[in-house]
């Protein structure tokens, strides 16, 4: 290991908690989670999403801060090194790191495209353009979706592929360009430095934004009809206990949970395990996920749906809120250009989306970056050069794929879904069986602020797993029963191929990296044995 | 600007007392903990923090 890189650590207690919960906090806070409480029934979708929260957020958090600064304190950042850390006798575990190295690296490659986008919408609501897409969308007193629909098409390349790689797609690129760029230079800077310090001033910001648009929001008039479209429990059809039987109701709500406080990453177990022996970890993952509950449930929850419901009403609501890209991106421009002071409201929100995603996508580098500095020894200028080189390969291909966004939505379905559910159940697994309850639980109260309730261990060990193992079955059988699903379209979409084809070659490379790594790690600890046997054999 | 729909809102939506509990309890509740987290992480003097089992040598008092 690296002697730079044992040195790095978190530079303020603040600081760590705000850069895991801007981690979390992204764009499914603000649109996501409110379209899913919009479309199941309002209030009845809280009663499972707290249910989750309790039952597999909140112990899946602790479960992997504590892992994290358990692998630290033995001098690993990286979720192979970790992973070895704790299954000592399991000379596969370190190799199952890959998937903690492929999820947060594949969505990265998509994420930044998405941050560059509300970046771009933010620069066109401060220069005026989208004032004039719709002074040019308005006949008869009537804004015309469509203008919104093309815009989008044409910003983002939905259109058709190669699309963006033509003079009107120069701006696109432009923005997704500065935003790689800002990303490196704060990776670059270092944990303390870069990212702490960029999260220390970007997370208050960010509710600065947000409560400038929600103080716009709960000033509009019928702003009650709005609240009540996305706060009133509407079983009168069902009955409160059918509408709660709903299957489908609880794998979106503890799908959107575990995706929304980013359990299952990667990236908690790599931020936490820079921590110190004796950090607070109990405290510390209640906080985050306190303010990421903060940010989806008393912002989001106010915000998105009671604006887009008192302009558009019902049934177009109802449509847009089950695609994000279309609620965020076509809808909600129509709404901030229907109210007043929509232009201010409107810079606000897309800026408040770019700075959450930009607190996510700079904690989905920290995890390769430690692999690379730790397990090959690389300085961090070689490891941002050569991660930078591989993440800019994978948006150049989501980039020139853009038609329909289907290369966009591959990586988010493997990479963002799919090997989410699988590490998170290693990790649990990992917490419950193998590290064990009693020593998990004591790595917890070590230097807690807060005592962590003791059946938390009986929840970690039985119930998370057979939870999350429950919807990762229900969430495989909803994606086979659709006939064009994602895994036959490898065979009939050449971009899904090209797609899945391009993480699989990303995943030979980081096991590779990795069979490097522990050779180099078991190196380095026969030479430290050795060093140590050595005085001792002295006469 | 043109102020749309203002005048077409369904008012059969207006938040009804279930509504209003269930906003209520949910968006308190978060801000509660949140408020309740913060004030713990910000207070200047923290109480002793709590030791684990493996803090201890056999034998120790704890």
């Amino acid at each position: 290991m690296g002697e730079a890189q044992r040195k790095e650590q978190w530079g303020t207690r603040l600081g760590v908690i705000l850069a895991v919960t801007g981690s979390a906090v992204g764009l499914g806070n603000f649109l996501r989670f409110p379209g899913l409480a919009a479309q199941y029934e309002g209030g009845a979708f809280m009663i499972p999403y707290f249910i989750a929260l309790l039952l597999l957020g909140l112990p899946l958090a602790w479960a992997e801060w504590a892992m994290g600064r358990y692998g630290g304190v033995r001098g690993f950042n990286s979720t192979p090194g970790i992973y070895r850390a704790i299954w000592k006798n399991n000379r596969l575990a370190p190799y199952v790191g890959v998937i903690g190295l492929l999820v947060p690296v594949g969505i990265y490659m998509y994420y930044v495209i998405i941050e560059a986008w509300c970046l771009g919408y933010a620069w066109y609501y401060l220069t005026g353009h989208m004032a004039d897409i719709g002074r040019q969308a308005m006949s008869n007193g009537v804004l015309n979706k469509q203008a919104y629909a093309d815009f989008f098409a044409t910003f983002t390349g939905s259109g058709g592929n190669a699309s963006l790689f033509s003079a009107a797609g120069a701006p696109t690129l432009v923005f997704v360009g500065l935003c790689f760029i800002i990303n490196f230079i704060i990776i670059y800077r270092g944990l303390s430095k870069g990212i702490e310090k960029f999260c220390i001033y970007a997370m208050p910001l960010l509710i600065v934004c947000a409560l400038v648009v929600l103080v716009r929001v709960l000033t509009l008039d019928g702003i009650n009809a709005g609240l009540g479209f996305m706060w009133n429990p509407r079983t009168e059809k069902a009955g409160f206990l059918q509408s709660l039987a709903k299957p489908g109701m609880w794998l979106d709500a503890t799908s959107q949970i575990f995706f929304s406080l980013s359990v299952g990453f990667g990236i908690i177990i790599t931020y936490a395990s820079y921590l110190k022996p004796d950090d607070d970890i109990a405290l510390s993952s209640l906080t985050s996920c306190a303010g990421n509950e903060f940010c989806e449930v008393a912002l989001g929850g106010m915000i998105t749906i009671p604006a887009a419901f008192i302009f558009l009403g019902a049934v177009q609501v109802t449509q847009a809120a089950g695609s994000s890209f279309n609620l965020g991106f076509r809808t909600l421009p129509m709404v901030f250009e229907s109210m007043p002071l929509g232009h201010i409201a409107g810079f606000a929100f897309f800026f408040l989306l770019f700075l959450a995603a930009m607190t996510s996508s700079l904690s989905m580098l920290q995890p390769a970056i430690a692999l690379l500095e730790e397990g090959l020894g690389l300085n961090r200028r070689a490891s941002v050069a050569l991660l930078g080189f591989i993440t800019l390969l994978g948006s150049c291909i989501i980039l020139l794929l853009s038609r329909d966004t289907i290369a966009l939505g591959t990586f988010d379905f493997w990479a963002g879904t799919l090997c989410i559910f699988l590490l998170a159940l290693f990790q649990t697994v990992l917490f419950g069986w193998v590290l064990g309850i009693e020593k998990g639980l004591a790595e917890i109260d070590r230097g807690a602020e807060i005592r962590v309730p003791r059946f938390i261990g009986f929840v970690l060990k039985y119930v998370s797993p057979v939870y999350l193992g429950g919807i990762f079955v229900m969430w495989l059988i909803q994606q086979v029963r659709v006939p064009d699903n994602s895994f036959r379209a490898i065979f009939t979409s050449p971009e899904v191929a090209i797609s899945v084809g391009f993480l699989f070659i990303v995943s030979l490379l980081f096991l590779l990296l990795i069979a490097q790594s522990v050779r180099r790690w078991r190196q380095l600890e026969a030479a430290a044995e050795s060093a140590l046997v050595a005085p001792e054999a002295k006469p | 600007m043109m102020i749309l729909a203002q005048t077409a809102i369904d008012h059969s939506y207006d938040l009804s007392p279930g509504g209003w509990l269930t906003m209520i309890l949910s968006v308190g509740f978060v801000v509660f903990l949140t408020g309740w987290c913060v004030r713990r992480v910000m207070r200047e003097s923290t109480p002793a923090k709590l030791h684990s089992q493996i803090d201890f040598e056999p034998g120790e008092r704890q």
